[in-house]
């Protein structure tokens, strides 16, 4: 597992505060950013854990989940974010399912 | 015995080249054939194509495939499609295809499939342009599938097989958010599959989800996404048909001739 970032002090945002500044809605892009970006990556989730952002899902390759990872820190500075993301297991398999 | 290997989802990109080719050189030892369930690149691009192409050229057995979503996203399916065929794969849309196992003939029909969702809880051909649309783009996919399994049923085979990216059933979506299963398959896919008769299911799409599950008509659903799988791919030995008496060719096919 990786951490990113630094933890805030807790507390939402009140009534009326610039959408731009809430954490629901910058995730909820992020998530359309990396789905439908250059990443092109729709098997990761990004969840929020009270002031914490959770990625977990599993991708192609190392550098494909370090470029989530770090996009996420990076737009989500001075939240906490841990990412358990994991690369594809690409061994051979070392039993059959017999379908009798 | 026919041997089945299948993945799907391997979403592959330059960086990626040559991570599942040792894998696949142990084939022709552990399968008979290869399916492969679409999103097999990142972006659709021909790059990307080409290092699936390498991975799967010449690998002792023969390869079929769908595209998925992810092989759609350049625009260019027809160019993926291409550069596959080009290193030896089959690409079925819509249509069959027989592949011999040994002295055993397995027929395998493809489609890419779409959403639309499941028995009572799914998207109707109504309203706006864009959504009757996307209703009836996914009724095309499962009537080609259907069709084509069909065509198979009488060209001798000892086994069929459905080869999809979406999934027929919710089953194996289990993981998965309820709130997107609409976009991860659609009944209809499995409606073809009880329509025409099939000896098994396979698709990808659903990262999360889980591996089995069955159609109504018990034919078994597999869902081979790389990440739920856990492996370059996986294995699935198949036993040829009993002759079915007259009238119960199998239960699904039972079913629809009544």
């Amino acid at each position: 597992m990786n951490h990113h970032g630094q933890e805030q002090a807790p507390g939402a945002p009140a009534a009326g505060n610039d959408a731009g500044t809430n954490l629901e809605y910058r995730v909820a892009h992020l998530r359309e950013q990396i789905a439908g970006g250059p990443l092109g990556e729709l098997g990761v989730r990004l969840e929020v854990r009270g002031e914490t952002v959770l990625l977990t899902g599993t991708v192609p390759s190392a550098q494909c989940r370090d470029d989530i990872c770090g996009l996420v820190a990076g737009e989500l500075t001075g939240r906490q974010v841990h990412c358990d993301i994991v690369v594809a297991d690409a061994t051979t398999p070392d039993h059959a399912e017999d379908l009798a | 015995m026919i041997r089945i290997a299948a993945v799907g989802d391997i979403h592959m990109a330059p960086e990626t080249r040559g991570t599942l080719r040792p894998a696949f050189e142990t084939l022709p030892e552990l399968a008979d054939v290869l399916l492969l369930a679409g999103d097999l690149t990142r972006h659709g691009t021909p790059e990307e194509a080409r290092v699936v192409a390498d991975e799967i050229r010449d690998v002792g057995v023969p390869v079929v495939a769908v595209l998925g979503n992810h092989d759609h996203h350049d625009d260019r399916p027809e160019e993926v499609t291409a550069i596959l065929e080009d290193a030896g794969a089959q690409v079925l849309e819509g249509r069959g295809t027989v592949v011999r196992c040994g002295d055993r003939r397995v027929g395998v029909a493809g489609t890419k499939g779409f959403g639309g969702g499941f028995m009572g809880r799914c998207a109707g051909e109504f309203g706006e342009p864009l959504m009757k649309e996307f209703v009836r783009y996914t009724r095309r996919c499962a009537d080609g599938l259907r069709t084509a399994l069909e065509e198979l049923d009488g060209q001798g085979c000892d086994a069929r097989i459905a080869l999809t990216h979406y999934s027929p059933v919710p089953e194996t979506l289990a993981g998965e958010p309820l709130e997107i299963y609409p976009f991860l398959g659609s009944y209809l896919l499995a409606e073809a599959v009880d329509t025409a008769g099939a000896d098994l299911a396979v698709h990808g799409h659903a990262h999360a989800g889980t591996e089995n599950g069955m159609t109504n008509g018990g034919v078994r659903v597999r869902n081979v996404a790389q990440p739920v799988i856990g492996r370059a791919f996986h294995i699935y030995h198949l036993h040829e048909r009993e002759p079915a008496p007259t009238g119960a060719r199998t239960a699904s096919a039972g079913e629809r001739d009544g």
